[in-house]
């Protein structure tokens, strides 16, 4: 059957409008304990994974209405301050991590869905990536938080933006507590 | 206004640990009918006067009540040097007050004390503040004015200021690399951020199987973010383009060229009817859409105007 799948790619590429999408990926890398890492986030404590794009220059995306993905585990909203948030529960979390020596990763594809025909009024927008913990004080809390990066705009096909995730100060106890 | 999300990324990076410039400590040593309602006022206007007689010095209120009786109990300079440590002043000002009666005038008296010895720098400068200024440290501030100069003039030159520093996030795309920062290793990829003074530095990284990265970084006092892109070396670089290779052409193996068996032929034809029925019954389901698409979704951001 494999000796198949090169055709039924190209035959299914001639169909349609010829329209594709081109996906790029966020990265986010997260410690897990080296030496010199900073401290270690466990996978189990993160309930759930917000990345956040906030186009520059107080301009806002557009209100959407996609429906959840793969189940509810993926959901995709704009803020009330316009930002664009894609949400990805434990579950999806869990069946995409990668894990290396020194760290997980969770690469998160994405695509432009429709056409970046003028530049964005404030340059490039930033991307941040928030790991959340169910049932703090506050129901639920940011514990690994990364610092604000610039992503190229519109995205390249094929790019791959690496966030770096760290323990936020004083939350070191529940960065390394799985929760129920 | 941008939901916490903003705020919460910017304290990370904008927290940069700025050095905190010299000061002298001014520390209240609150004595009988002084409490802090009468005490903040007199110690606001006691601040405007020095600051008005010694401009180049920077005063800052300091001090709690722990410190306040611990300094009101002691007076030996061994003891009072250690207490006044605390502060974090490269001199400290204390301003003792207290008030015969529950009303009335205050007894005000300032001493300038050496940090860390705490031995008294000059003589002590003494006043009774009328009733009448100790609400209003515009009016005490006045008359302050008239015999703060020999307590600022007795206070030591400011040390130069520490350098300031800035947070710095390196993020490289290979991991267990060595992070090298003016000379010094920092750890091994990932590494937490690092605080270094603002200004310029050198970067070196270093793994096996990645070409050694190095350049200069010129750290703003806001921080910075200092993405890494390590280059594998040739042999690394043809050990990857090797495993792609094997992984994409596995099955091209031993059978000659697949164009050249008559049943991929047969099933091409086959194929073909049954593609055009499959891909019809997705359009019609799918309502010609694009169809699945992997990944998720970003809208386009808005123009401007």
């Amino acid at each position: 059957m494999r000796r198949f799948l090169p055709l039924l790619a190209l035959a299914l590429l001639s169909c349609g409008d010829g329209s594709t999408f081109d996906t790029f990926t966020i990265r986010a890398r997260a410690p897990s304990g080296m030496e010199g890492a900073g401290p270690a986030i466990v996978v189990g404590a993160v309930d759930r994974i917000d990345v956040v794009i906030d186009p520059a220059d107080n301009v806002s995306f557009d209100p959407v209405n996609y429906p959840p993905f793969e189940g509810d585990d993926v959901i995709v909203r704009i803020s009330p301050a316009g930002e664009y948030v894609l949400s990805l529960q434990a579950a999806w979390v869990e069946r995409n991590l990668e894990r290396t020596d020194t760290s997980w990763i969770i690469d998160i594809p994405l695509y432009l869905d429709g056409v970046q025909d003028t530049p964005p009024p404030g340059g490039s927008p930033s991307v941040t990536v928030f790991f959340n913990q169910f049932g703090g004080p506050l129901g639920e809390e940011p514990i690994g938080v990364s610092a604000p990066v610039a992503l190229p705009w519109p995205p390249e096909a094929g790019s791959l933006t690496t966030i770096q995730l760290l323990c936020r100060d004083g939350y070191e106890t529940e960065c390394q507590t799985p929760t129920p | 206004m941008r939901v916490a999300y903003a705020a919460l990324a910017l304290a990370l990076t904008a927290g940069a640990a700025q050095a905190q410039a010299p000061h002298v400590a001014l520390v209240p040593v609150l004595g009988e009918n002084v409490g802090p309602d009468v005490g903040r006022p007199i110690l606001e206007a006691v601040r405007g006067a020095l600051t008005v007689a010694a401009p180049s010095a920077r005063f800052q209120l300091a001090g709690d009540e722990a410190l306040a009786t611990a300094l009101a109990d002691c007076t030996e300079p061994a003891c009072r040097g250690e207490l006044v440590s605390q502060t974090g002043g490269y001199a400290v000002v204390l301003v003792h007050m207290m008030r015969p009666a529950p009303t009335g005038i205050v007894e005000l008296r300032l001493e300038a004390v050496a940090v860390p010895g705490g031995e008294a720098l000059g003589e002590p400068a003494e006043i009774q503040l009328p009733a009448a200024t100790v609400t209003s440290p515009a009016a005490a501030q006045a008359v302050l004015g008239a015999i703060v100069g020999p307590v600022a003039s007795a206070l030591p030159a400011a040390p130069p200021a520490p350098p300031e520093t800035a947070r710095v996030l390196i993020a490289v795309n290979a991991d267990r690399a060595e992070v090298v920062i003016d000379g010094e290793s920092v750890g091994q990829t990932p590494v937490a951020p690092v605080e270094l003074t603002v200004g310029t530095h050198t970067l070196a990284i270093r793994g096996t199987g990645w070409e050694t990265y190095s350049r200069s970084i010129e750290v703003p006092v806001e921080g910075l973010r200092v993405d890494a892109f390590l280059d594998p070396t040739a042999d690394q670089a043809a050990e990857l383009a090797a495993r792609d290779a094997q992984a994409s052409d596995g099955y091209a193996a031993d059978e000659g060229e697949w164009y050249q068996q008559w049943w991929v032929w047969a099933a091409v034809g086959g194929g073909a009817v049954v593609l055009t029925v499959l891909i019809t019954a997705i359009a019609l389901a799918a309502g010609g859409s694009d169809g699945d698409q992997e990944g998720f979704p970003v809208p386009p951001i808005p123009g401007g105007m």
